[in-house]
Formats: structure tokens, C-alpha cells, sequence
């Protein structure tokens, strides 16, 4: 199974690369133009501001074509900023793609980055969260300072606490996830959550 | 719920683990790159890579190893040692590392965490920082803690912040090597002071110890020659934090 790996200098992508190694998997680099041949789905990674990464994504030319991979089904997962950029707009500037309507407002909390494990509690029973076997709910690495505010509720599969403050940490809208964790760096619960992704979404 | 990070940390020097290791059924007890993902398939949160990256030599070396310890190691990995540039901190970058660690080149040139930070982002940005007591407060030494330096550990900690830091690695030189504990008052001043995650590092001895430091707050703790004596592992740490109610990472 081939899976495309956006590449808009937004970020590293080797641990992303070895973990699709590990999975099987053959990455493929999506630079430019359409979606790469032969990929079966599509990551949509990302560290930093929303509004370099927008910059990034338009001088690439890459909006678009990601924007027609979508109306064609192909599977995506946004993973991080990628989850941020499927939003509207963000406190600081910066538009994402707006496929999905809300805002990208930055966390509460005294210390930020919201860095390490933490839990994903199911907001609704769903199987691509559900399907993890372990007896307490899965924890899974955090890195980031701005969350996603969706404007309809029924978007959130899932949502995570920091600091006294509940956000949503998994979107799902057909064969659009977005999740605000790594899953890359998630040892593995990251690796359960991606061969969950595979047999709810893509397959 | 937000777990508390055990972090081990391995010392690497030209290629091999140094301090004692005593896993008997790893195939080459030197191996960093065995060792590390060992680490990650038990339970470690997250890994810190200490080597030495200084010359051209020392860092083709550690981004081979780095590029391969990467393959397996599927939680986050810190690597530090030695750091002089932002063609460094790319080599290690590129190799796989999702963070580096910086302490003598950010005190020499401050600037250099906010050029790694804006062209990386501060969370892969680690200021890390060797303090030792002296009277009324801490300061801050350089050069793997054999020069002192003129800052005052919570003005370092403040600029530090200030030009980009996305993280802290502290280490406290009186407690460290001791195995009696983390410096607890020191982790507090630091964390008074600054909005960013830290790492306490130096002290510890014991699963009292990091039992201790979670309950003081501390939600990042390296840990170093506890692993190296053989007698406990990973599993056995966090097996014993749950037993004594302490929410961690586990099973994983």
C-alpha cells in the first residue's frame, strides 16, 4: 500500500517515513502537482504557525491538488498543523484550506507547547478510536500551542484535556481525519491508531 | 489526562553507549542505536541523545547512528552534545532527531536559539542547562559544567525563553551523580519563572525519587545511571509508579 506524504518544508518528515517502514508501508513524497501515482491515501502533516504553512502550501501549488484528491475520496490525515490547516482561520493570521468551518484559537494554558502524552477520550462511539485494545483510554504525543475550534460539534470524534482545557483532538468528515496528535511519535497507540485508520478509512 | 514523561537518556561517545549497561540480552550491551529503540519498545516516553556532534567526523557518526536508531524508535527523540551551528542542528534534523539540545553554543551566542527556532519552530528547540547552588541562588556553569558562566540561572532561564526556547533540560550539578533525588527547589525556581515544559534532570537514585518529583509537579524527569545498575528496568518503574498511584504511560 503506497501512502503520499505532503511535503511543503513544514516540518521533518523521517519519523513520519519510518513509520510508515515499520507499517509496510511504501511512502511516497508529494512535492507538487497532483496526487502522486499509485497512492492508496494521503498524510497531511505539519509543525509551526498556520500562517508560514499556508504561504508554503499556495507557493507549492499544492492547494489545489489537495483540494481535488478530496472531491475524488482519497483517504487524508491530517496530523498536527495538517489538522489545523483543514480549519478556516487562525488567531494569529493565516487561512487554512476551510474545509472545514471554525477557528484555530491558541491553547489557555501558562506553558505551552502542550508537549507529551496525553489521552483521547471518544466523544461519540466510533471505531477508529475504539478500536484500541488498551483498558485505559489511549495516550498519545501532543506537540503544539494552538487547537481547533470546529463549529459544528458532530465534526469531533474526540477530544483530550490540558490545563483544565478540553479541546478536540480527532475530526472526522468522511475520508477526512484530522488528528492533533502524532501518531508518528506515539510508540504503539500511534501504530494501533494508523492500522485502525487503514481498515475504517482507507480500505 | 496529561501522563508525566520518563525520559532515559543515553550517553554516547564516538559511537558507543558509555556508563555501565547491563541488559544481558542485548546482542552488543554498546549498541546506542540497540539500546535506544529497547528503551522505546518498553515503556521510555521519550528518548534524549546525548553525544558529541562538535567536528565534521563526530557528526557524520551520530547522524548514521541517528538515521538508524530512527527506524525503530517510534516516540520522540531529543539529541544533543556539542551543538555549534544551524548546519548542525539540520544534519540531526534530517537524520531523524525531532529535537536538539543546545547548552554551551546558546550561552555563547544566544541568538542561535531563536535562528534554529524560526527556521525549525521552538518545540524542537531544547535549551539545555547545567546550575549549581551558590549562596542565595543558582548559576549557570558552561562546557559540560567545568566553567562558570556570569548568568544567574533565572536570568538565563528568562532570555533563553525569551529568544525562542520551546523547551528546558535542567540539570542540577549538585544533585547530579548523588542518586538521592532530584534538586526539587531548583526545578520550582526554574518553573516560577518560565512558560515552557522542563526536563529535570540529575538525582535520581530511585523510584522514590521520581515518585517524589511528579508529586512535586515535575512532569518531565530524565533518568541515567538508575537504568545502568541492573536491577530495574522500565516496565518495573512504571509497574511500581501505578502501584504507588502515580498515573504513567502504561501498559503502553
Amino acid at each position: 500500500m503506497h501512502v503520499a506524504i505532503v511535503d511543503y518544508g513544514m516540518g521533518n518528515l523521517g519519523s513520519l517515513e519510518a513509520m510508515a517502514h515499520r507499517l509496510d508501508l511504501d511512502p511516497l513524497l508529494w512535492r507538487q502537482g497532483s496526487l502522486p501515482k499509485g497512492a492508496d491515501w494521503v498524510i497531511f502533516p505539519g509543525v509551526g504557525s498556520l500562517l508560514n504553512a499556508t504561504h508554503e502550501l499556495s507557493q507549492r501549488g499544492l492547494a489545489a491538488p489537495l483540494e481535488q484528491a478530496k472531491q475524488d475520496g482519497v483517504p487524508i490525515l491530517g496530523i498536527c498543523l495538517g489538522l489545523q490547516l483543514l480549519f478556516e482561520s487562525g488567531d494569529e493570521g493565516g487561512r487554512g484550506l476551510g474545509w472545514f468551518e471554525g477557528t484555530v484559537p491558541r491553547l489557555q494554558a501558562a506553558r505551552t507547547p502542550h508537549m507529551g502524552w496525553n489521552t483521547v477520550r471518544s466523544t461519540t462511539p466510533n471505531p477508529l478510536l475504539d478500536s484500541d485494545p488498551n483498558p485505559a483510554a489511549p495516550a498519545y504525543y501532543f506537540v503544539h500551542s494552538y487547537v481547533v475550534r470546529p463549529r459544528h460539534a458532530d465534526l469531533t470524534l474526540g477530544e483530550t484535556t490540558y490545563a483544565n482545557e478540553t479541546f478536540t483532538s480527532v475530526v472526522k468528515d468522511r475520508a477526512v481525519v484530522g488528528v492533533q496528535f502524532h501518531p508518528e511519535l506515539s510508540g504503539s497507540a500511534g501504530r494501533r491508531f494508523i492500522q485502525s485508520f487503514i481498515r475504517q478509512v482507507v480500505a | 489526562m496529561y501522563l508525566p514523561r520518563i525520559i532515559p537518556c543515553l550517553d554516547v561517545r564516538h559511537g558507543r553507549v558509555v556508563k555501565g549497561v547491563n541488559f544481558l540480552d542485548l546482542s552488543d550491551n554498546g549498541d546506542p542505536v540497540e539500546l535506544a529503540e529497547r528503551y522505546a519498545a518498553t515503556g521510555a516516553d521519550e528518548l534524549v541523545w546525548l553525544d558529541i556532534v562538535a567536528t565534521v567526523e563526530d557528526l557524520e557518526l551520530a547522524t548514521d547512528l541517528i538515521r538508524r536508531a530512527r527506524q525503530g524508535v517510534d516516540i520522540p527523540l531529543t539529541v544533543g552534545g556539542g551543538i555549534r551551528t544551524v548546519g548542525q542542528v539540520g544534519a540531526l534534523l534530517d537524520a531523524g532527531a525531532d529535537k536538539v539540545s543546545i547548552n554551551s553554543q546558546a550561552l555563547a551566542e544566544p541568538d542561535l536559539i531563536g535562528r534554529v527556532a524560526k527556521r525549525w519552530g521552538s518545540q524542537c528547540m531544547v535549551v539545555a542547562i547545567d546550575a549549581q547552588r551558590d549562596g542565595d541562588h543558582w548559576q549557570v556553569y558552561s562546557h559540560g559544567g567545568r566553567s562558570r558562566t556570569d548568568w544567574e540561572l533565572g536570568a538565563w532561564l528568562k532570555r533563553a525563553e525569551q529568544e525562542g526556547a520551546g523547551e528546558f533540560l535542567l540539570t542540577s550539578m549538585d544533585a547530579d551523580g548523588t542518586r538521592r533525588g532530584y534538586d526539587l527547589p531548583m526545578l520550582s525556581f526554574a518553573r516560577s519563572l518560565i512558560h515552557r515544559p522542563q526536563i529535570a534532570s540529575g538525582g535520581a537514585g530511585s523510584i522514590d525519587d521520581l515518585e517524589n518529583a511528579i508529586r512535586h509537579g515535575e512532569d518531565a524527569l530524565l533518568i541515567a545511571s538508575i537504568l545502568h545498575q541492573g536491577d530495574t528496568d522500565l516496565p518495573h518503574i512504571k509497574e511500581a509508579l501505578i502501584q504507588r498511584g502515580v498515573a504513567v504511560r502504561w501498559p503502553i
